[in-house]
C-alpha cells in the first residue's frame, strides 16, 4: 500500500496468508539477511510480524544493527517483550495508524541536506541522527530477565559497540552530545558480576552463617536480672525470675523487655544487630551492601550540539577527540586520584605523578587550519599519546578540555620524561608554517612525604589553578 | 474544758464497756436501734460473701488438663477516650499476654478529632503488635464522639472472637490475664465473666489507698463469695467478658449511661428464662486501673456512679425486677444487695444516726458511734484477712494497707452518706443525663 504521502511500507511475515493487511508482503523463513535486506531495498519501512516472538526479536534486532536499515521506521502489530517493544517505532494494530506514525519520521529523514552515508561509520553519529529523525528520549528499558535489570538495547544495536552503553552514553553527556533527562531508577548490582538486585540476607556479623535466633531479654525489676526470656517461663505458663524467684505478673510494672538480642547457632555469639549483607545469585559473592555498585538509570535526550550536528552532519567539537583516549569519567578518576593518594601515604615507597594539560588555541587553529585539517592533526596528536600510554595510567578530561593523567610508579624525572614525549607529539604535528596545538601543563609527583592536609579535591583544584596561570610546575 | 473533755470520754467509755458486761436494759436499747441494721440485713451478706470465698477456695485447688488446654480466640475491646498515652500500656499489656491463642485488639476511638494524641498513641502501637504471631492490632476511630455504648456495638461487630472482652482504654492487665478470664467460658453454661479490678495508683494518695481497700473487700472478696452462689450483682464496664454469641443474641449494649449495670440486669433476665446460663466472676482475671486521687474528684466519680445506678433501677428497670422475670434467687439478691443496699440503706443509716444524736444523750450517742465504729472495724478486719489468707496474689504489697485499716470504717460511712446525696441528686434533676459517658444528644434519644 502506498500512504497519502507516497512511502511504501511492507510486511515482514513467515505466514503465508497474511490477509488483514493492504502492505505488500515479505516472505523470510529462511533468516538470509543478505536477502531480506535486498527485499527491502524498494520500501520505506516495514512491520515485523512472525508467529514466534523470538524470530521478530532477531529480525528487529538486525535490522536496527544493519548500517542500511537502521533508520527504518519499524512496527510491531502485537506487543512482545519490552527489549523488542523498545526496538520498534510504535505498535499499532492499525495499517493506518502505521502508516501515518511512519510518514513522520519518513519526512524527517528526507530532510537531511547532506549525504548520511558519509557519517553513519561513526556510532554517535548514528545514535544522534535516529533519535533525531524519532524526535524521542534514549529511554532505559525495563526487563526483570537481565542481569542489569535496566538496557538501553537501541543505543546498543545502533553503536555496535563491545563496551557498556552505560558508559558510552555517560561519555556522550560529558562531550555534550547527550543531557540527562528524568531519572528513572536507582539499582544496586554485585560489583563481581554486575548482576542487579541481589538478595539481601541478614547473617551473623562475626561467622556470617544465616543461622541466627533472635532472643528477647526480660528485665527483672525486682531483682535487676537482665536474662534470655526462656529462662522466665515455667511449665505452669507463669512467668517468675530464675534468680529472685519473683513471680512476674504484669509487664512495665514487674518486668520488661528492654533489649532484642541475636545469637548465632553457628559461633554461639550472641550480638544486637544482625550484619546485612547482599549475596549474588550469579556469582554467589556476599558483599557488604554499602560496596555494591549503584547504577542510576535515567533517559537522555539530544543537546543543541547533537541536534546542530544531525542538521549539518559535522561535529563542531574538535577537542571531542580526545576523548578517543580510553579517558575515564572525571568523577571515575578523581576517586582514582584519591586512591592513590591513600596508598602514597599509607607505604613507603609508594609515588606516583599527575599531569594537567590544557590546549589553548583550538579556537585559533580550526579557523586557521580549516575543520578538516584541524581534525586530522587532533586525530594524529591523540593517537601518539594514546601509544606512550601505559596500561596502568589513568586519562580523562576535565573541565575546558583539560587532559589529565595519572601515571602510577612514576617519578619526577620519569614525569618529565612521558612529558617531554607529549611535547614532542606537538612539535612533530607542527605545520610547515609553524602553526599548532600550544599548550599548558601542570604536574606534580606525590610521595609519603605529602602533606597530611591535601585531598584529591585540594589537588585537582591546585592544578586547576596552576593551568590557568599558565605557570609549568608544582610540585 | 479539758477536764470536760476528759469527763465526757470517761462516760464514754464507761458506756460502752457497760454494752458488754453491763446491766441488759442498757443493751436492750442498744440492741432495739443496731442489730436491724446489722444482724438482719448487712452481716447476713457477708457471711454469705465468706462461705463462698471458702467454696471458692476449695474448688481452686483443681484444674483439669483439658481445661488448661481451653485456647478460645478471644477479642479485646479497648475503649478509648482521652486516655492519652496511657492507652500504649493496655495495648502492651493485653500483647504480652501469656496465651497461646490468638487474641485481636480492637482500639475503638471515640471522639478521635478532639483526642487525636490517643489516636496516634494507638496508632503507634502497630508495628509492635503486629509483630507478634498470634496479636493483631485494629486501631478504629469514631471521629464523631458517640459514646461508650456506640464504641462497645461497634466494637461487637468488628471482633471475630469467640470470647469478647470489654474493656476501658486506661485499663491496663496482669499477663494471665486473657488466659484466666477465659477458663469459666470451658464451662458451655458461663455466657459472661466479670474481671477483677485493682487500684494501680494505690500509692498516690491516702484516697487512693482507701479505695484500693474498698475495692479488695467489695470486689475481689465480695464477688468471688458471690459468684459461687450465682448472684453477681454487676459486671464492670471496664473490664467485662463476654461469649461473643451470647452477645449478639440480647443484642449488644443499650443506649444510655451505666450500660454495664444495665447488661447485667438484662442478662439476669435472660438467665431468669434459662437458668442454666451462668454469669461468674474470675479473680485471677486482673486488670488495674487508676481511681481518683482527690477528695473532691472522689466524690464527683461516686455521685455519678451512684445516680446512674438509681436511675437504672427506679426507672429504667421498675416493673422487671419480677422472680418472674429473673428467677426468685436473683430477684432476692437485686432487692438486697442492689436496691437495698445501695439504695435504701445510705438514707436508713443517715436519718439512723441523725435520729441517735438527737434521741440519746450525747455520751450515750458516743459509745454508741464507738460500737458501731469497732464493730465495723472488727468486719473489715476478718475480711480483709481473710482476703490476704485465701485470695491475695500479691500478699506482700496488700498487707501494707493494714496500717489504714482503722480509718476505712469511716471512708465507708462517708460513702453511704455520699450514695445518699447522689440518689436524692438522681431523683431531683435526672442526673444522668449529665453523664460524661455519652454526649447528650445520644441520650436525649434514649426512651428513659
Amino acid at each position: 500500500m502506498k500512504s497519502a504521502a507516497g512511502s511504501k511500507l511492507a510486511v515482514i511475515t513467515d505466514s503465508k496468508k497474511q490477509t488483514h493487511t493492504a502492505f505488500a508482503l515479505i516472505h523470510f523463513s529462511d533468516l538470509d539477511f543478505g536477502r531480506l535486506e535486498k527485499e527491502l531495498l524498494p520500501f520505506d519501512g516495514c512491520v515485523v510480524d512472525f508467529k514466534d516472538g523470538a524470530t521478530s526479536v532477531e529480525v528487529l534486532s538486525h535490522l536496527r544493527k544493519s548500517r542500511d536499515t537502521f533508520l527504518m521506521p519499524l512496527y510491531l502489530y502485537d506487543s512482545l517483550e519490552p527489549f523488542a517493544d523498545a526496538l520498534a517505532d510504535g505498535i499499532f494494530a492499525d495499517d493506518d495508524k502505521i502508516a501515518d506514525h511512519a510518514e513522520k519520521i519518513l519526512t524527517r529523514i528526507g530532510m537531511f541536506s547532506y549525504d548520511l552515508h558519509s557519517v553513519l561509520a561513526n556510532p554517535l553519529f548514528r545514535v544522534i541522527v535516529y533519535y533525531y529523525t524519532r524526535e524521542t528520549q534514549i529511554i532505559p528499558v525495563k526487563d526483570w530477565r537481565s542481569p542489569s535489570l535496566y538496557n538501553y538495547p537501541l543505543v546498543e544495536l545502533l553503536t555496535t559497540i563491545s563496551e557498556n552503553a552505560d558508559t558510552w552514553l555517560e561519555t556522550q553527556v560529558q562531550r555534550l552530545f547527550l543531557e540527562k533527562g528524568r531519572l528513572l531508577d536507582r539499582v544496586r548490582c554485585c560489583p563481581h558480576c554486575g548482576l542487579a538486585d541481589p538478595n539481601y540476607i541478614d547473617v551473623c556479623p562475626h561467622c556470617r552463617s544465616i543461622h541466627i535466633q533472635k532472643e528477647s531479654f526480660f528485665h527483672c525489676f525486682t531483682c535487676g536480672t537482665v536474662q534470655p526470656e526462656k529462662n522466665f517461663h515455667t511449665s505452669t505458663g507463669t512467668l517468675v525470675c530464675p534468680q529472685c524467684q519473683a513471680r512476674l505478673r504484669h509487664i512495665g510494672t514487674d518486668y520488661d523487655r528492654p533489649l532484642e538480642n541475636y545469637t548465632c547457632a553457628d559461633c554461639q555469639s550472641s550480638f544486637s544487630e544482625p550484619l546485612i549483607i547482599a549475596s549474588c545469585p550469579r556469582c554467589e559473592a556476599k558483599t557488604e551492601p554499602e560496596d555494591l555498585t549503584v547504577k542510576s538509570y535515567c533517559k537522555y535526550l539530544l543537546t543543541e550540539k547533537a541536534i546542530l550536528a544531525a542538521q549539518t552532519g559535522y561535529f563542531y567539537e574538535p577537542a571531542s577527540l580526545i576523548d578517543d583516549l580510553q579517558n575515564v569519567s572525571f568523577e571515575h578518576f578523581s576517586f582514582q586520584l584519591g586512591w592513590f593518594l591513600a596508598m602514597a601515604r599509607r607505604y613507603q615507597g609508594e609515588y606516583f605523578s599527575i599531569i594537567a594539560v590544557r590546549l589553548n588555541n583550538l579556537e585559533d587553529l580550526e579557523s586557521s587550519l580549516g575543520s578538516a585539517g584541524m581534525f586530522e592533526l587532533m586525530e594524529e596528536f591523540v593517537r601518539r599519546v594514546r601509544a606512550s600510554l601505559r596500561m596502568t595510567d589513568f586519562s580523562s578530561r576535565g573541565k575546558n578540555h583539560d587532559l589529565w593523567f595519572i601515571l602510577p610508579k612514576t617519578d619526577a624525572r620519569q614525569r618529565e620524561t612521558v612529558f617531554r614525549r607529549i611535547t614532542d607529539f606537538i612539535e612533530e604535528t607542527r605545520q610547515k608554517d609553524g602553526i599548532g596545538l600550544e599548550m599548558r601543563r601542570a604536574s606534580l609527583t606525590v610521595s609519603s612525604q605529602i602533606d597530611e592536609h591535601h585531598t584529591q579535591e585540594t589537588l585537582v583544584s591546585a592544578l586547576t589553578d596552576q593551568l590557568a596561570e599558565g605557570s609549568y610546575e608544582v610540585t | 474544758m479539758i477536764t470536760d473533755l476528759q469527763r465526757f470520754l470517761g462516760e464514754v467509755l464507761l458506756i460502752f464497756s457497760g454494752f458488754f458486761d453491763a446491766p441488759l436494759s442498757h443493751f436492750d436499747e442498744f440492741l432495739l436501734k443496731f442489730i436491724p441494721f446489722a444482724l438482719f440485713l448487712e452481716f447476713p451478706l457477708y457471711a454469705l460473701i465468706v462461705v463462698g470465698v471458702f467454696l471458692y477456695y476449695i474448688r481452686s485447688q483443681k484444674s483439669t488438663r483439658e481445661e488448661r488446654e481451653y485456647l478460645p480466640s478471644v477479642s479485646c475491646i479497648a475503649l478509648c477516650y482521652a486516655e492519652g498515652d496511657a492507652v500504649k500500656l493496655t495495648i502492651r499489656s493485653l500483647t504480652e499476654q501469656l496465651y497461646d491463642g490468638p487474641i485481636e485488639i480492637l482500639a475503638i476511638m471515640d471522639g478521635a478529632i478532639q483526642n487525636s494524641s490517643t489516636y496516634l498513641a494507638a496508632k503507634s502501637m502497630e508495628g509492635y503488635v503486629n509483630a507478634y504471631s498470634n496479636r493483631t492490632l485494629r486501631v478504629i476511630p469514631k471521629w464523631q464522639r458517640g459514646g461508650r455504648v456506640s464504641s462497645m456495638n461497634l466494637g461487637l461487630k468488628l471482633a471475630r472472637g469467640e470470647i469478647v472482652m470489654a474493656l476501658d482504654g486506661d485499663t491496663s492487665f496482669d499477663n494471665d490475664m486473657v488466659y484466666q478470664a477465659t477458663r469459666p467460658f470451658h464451662d458451655e453454661k458461663v455466657v459472661s465473666v466479670a474481671g477483677n479490678l485493682r487500684v494501680r495508683n494505690v500509692k498516690e494518695s491516702i484516697w487512693t489507698r482507701l479505695q484500693a481497700i474498698e475495692y479488695l473487700i467489695s470486689i475481689y472478696l465480695g464477688k468471688t463469695g458471690l459468684s459461687e452462689f450465682n448472684v453477681i450483682n454487676n459486671i464492670s464496664g471496664a473490664f467485662g467478658v463476654h461469649r461473643r454469641k451470647f452477645l449478639e443474641h440480647i443484642g449488644g449494649w443499650d443506649a444510655g449511661t451505666a450500660e454495664d449495670l444495665d447488661l447485667t440486669i438484662r442478662m439476669k433476665r435472660y438467665i431468669g428464662k434459662y437458668p442454666g446460663m451462668k454469669v461468674v466472676f474470675a479473680p485471677r482475671a486482673i486488670g488495674h486501673t487508676d481511681v481518683p486521687v482527690t477528695l473532691r474528684q472522689f466524690l464527683d466519680q461516686r455521685l455519678r456512679w451512684d445516680g446512674d445506678l438509681l436511675y437504672l433501677y427506679l426507672k429504667k428497670h421498675r416493673g422487671r425486677i419480677l422472680p418472674s422475670l429473673l428467677g426468685w434467687r436473683n430477684t432476692i439478691m437485686i432487692v438486697w444487695n442492689g436496691l437495698f443496699f445501695q439504695i435504701i440503706m445510705p438514707f436508713l443509716i443517715v436519718f439512723y444516726t441523725a435520729f441517735i444524736a438527737v434521741v440519746l444523750p450525747p455520751p450515750f450517742f458516743a459509745a454508741l458511734l464507738f460500737f458501731v465504729y469497732a464493730a465495723y472495724l472488727a468486719v473489715s478486719l476478718v475480711l480483709f484477712s481473710l482476703f490476704l489468707i485465701l485470695l491475695s496474689e500479691r500478699r506482700k504489697e496488700d498487707v501494707k494497707l493494714l496500717l489504714i485499716l482503722p480509718i476505712f470504717p469511716f471512708f465507708s460511712f462517708m460513702i453511704r452518706v455520699w450514695s445518699a446525696v447522689a440518689s436524692l441528686k438522681e431523683i431531683v434533676q435526672e442526673a444522668h443525663l449529665d453523664s460524661s459517658m455519652a454526649p447528650w444528644w445520644v441520650l436525649r434519644k434514649t426512651k428513659f
